[in-house]
């Protein structure tokens, strides 16, 4: 039996929630939904200086392709009225857990194709000396399982993207966060005792302020990781995959997550939906801070953790004694690792947070 | 005996010793895709078959193409292959 596009009536190839489409329709319908959402929640203004963080995985990607369609073509051949100054940037510092010599080819490629600038960490000083400061030095023995690497990973990654951006002239980064993976930070937030930052999560906008002037902002919130991954297969964008020989699927509380959202969908379609509708219910808190680790808001279950004494990094050398704020997550981490690496991580990152306030050097 | 080509992505190539395209020769004449399936995970993939099968079905978030065509929209494991065909399996418990 052939199926047809519910639009066009053609043989349909994908099939997709409200249903299925041949491929010219599916990515029309994927390139509405990726412009709506920064139109309607005001992601970027016209003229806009805008980031991308680009890790080369088929999500970043798929948004890098669907941006550059976006400023370059509209359906009617005419010129598109979308105008925004697009920057790459990249982390290629190598870690356990990343290959970055393949990365930064696919992504050269695709920047090419749209003439978007590509910025790297390794070119930035900032970036390097906090790079040296922490994974080069941490003991990796003191790690009790991959959830650690990951998280820590994305703590650095976020702080280095929004410090590249600035460094840039960007207030705002595009990030390639489908629905799946909002849905798995809204659960692991709750089962970490962070339930706090659920309308942070669930929100495509960054309005948290986390990062000081740079908002990450996540323009494919809605778009699940199907059809982020049919989108690039049928643009055959090549895109940089994990080695799976490397990896558990119970290793962290991401996959677990990640991999119960989607048993849960083969049974039950609307499950993607369902969470982020509930999870946009949730009030934005009015008054909140920051954890100091990995700068999620927090509320009053954030503990205050006992004075640290660091150095700021300013010409005098001056001993500064700072009071930290921990979230559920980072104190569970705490716990996991040796008090000597997580000071280690934590007045690095403080202190990085620090010259990305002041939009000052690291290092 | 349909010959068909095999597709892996997504990670799953690092399953396949890193071979993102296999053919294979199938015996017999209705070969169904739940054989090709089962093949797969018997002769193919000698390690973490967790990524590839949960019990005998293909694990949730697994793509599967036939021909560039979801295979809902073609029956499925019930598909029955077809000499030339190109089957597709793309992981997505990764993201990018």
């Amino acid at each position: 039996m052939v199926h047809s596009c519910a639009k066009c009536q053609q043989r349909a190839t994908v099939y997709d929630v409200g249903g299925s489409k041949c491929d010219f329709c599916f990515q029309q319908a994927i390139i509405h939904n990726f412009k709506t959402t920064i139109s309607r929640k005001g992601l970027a203004q016209f003229g806009d200086s805008v980031g991308v963080a680009a890790s080369g995985g088929y999500s970043s990607q798929a948004l890098v392709d669907l941006l550059g369609r976006s400023l370059f073509e509209r359906e009617d051949g005419k010129t598109s009225r979308m105008k925004l100054k697009v920057t790459l940037f990249h982390i290629d510092f190598e870690s356990p857990l990343h290959s970055s010599n393949s990365n930064i080819e696919v992504i050269q490629s695709l920047a090419a194709k749209y003439s978007f600038r590509l910025c790297t960490a390794r070119d930035n000083h900032s970036c390097q000396q906090l790079w040296r400061e922490t994974f080069e030095r941490i003991a990796w023995k003191d790690f009790k399982d991959t959830s650690d690497f990951e998280e820590l990973s994305r703590i650095l990654v976020y702080r280095m993207i929004a410090f590249l951006a600035q460094s840039q002239g960007c207030k705002i980064v595009f990030d390639g966060l489908s629905a799946h993976s909002v849905c798995r930070n809204i659960l692991t937030s709750i089962s970490s005792g962070n339930g706090f930052a659920i309308p942070f999560e669930v929100s495509p906008a960054d309005i948290s302020g986390r990062f000081f002037d740079v908002a990450i902002h996540h323009p494919q919130y809605d778009i699940t990781d199907r059809q982020l991954m049919r989108y690039v297969w049928i643009r055959k964008i090549d895109f940089v995959a994990p080695n799976l020989t490397l990896s558990r699927l119970t290793a962290s509380v991401d996959s677990l997550t990640m991999s119960f959202l989607k048993d849960l969908e083969e049974q039950h379609r609307s499950t993607i939906p369902n969470i982020l509708r509930t999870s946009s219910k949730v009030a934005v808190p009015l008054q909140f801070s920051y954890c100091s680790f990995c700068r999620v808001p927090v509320g009053s279950n954030g503990k205050l953790v006992s004075p640290l004494t660091w150095k700021i990094h300013d010409k005098k050398d001056n001993e500064e004694k700072v009071v930290t704020r921990l979230c559920k997550a980072c104190q569970h981490r705490q716990r996991r690792m040796s008090m000597e690496t997580f000071q280690l991580f934590l007045s690095s990152l403080m202190a990085f947070d620090k010259a990305l306030e002041y939009k000052e050097d690291y290092g | 005996m349909p010959k068909v080509e095999l597709q892996f992505s997504g990670g799953l190539e690092s399953l396949t010793g890193g071979n993102k395209v296999v053919k294979v020769n199938f015996s017999g004449e209705q070969v169904v895709l739940e054989k090709v399936i089962e093949w797969i995970r018997t002769s193919l993939i000698k390690e973490k078959h967790e990524y590839f099968v949960q019990g005998e079905h293909v694990r949730p978030g697994i793509l599967v193409l036939i021909n560039d065509v979801d295979w809902e929209l073609e029956g499925k494991t019930s598909y029955v292959i077809q000499e030339g065909d190109c089957i597709t399996f793309i992981s997505t418990l990764h993201g990018g």
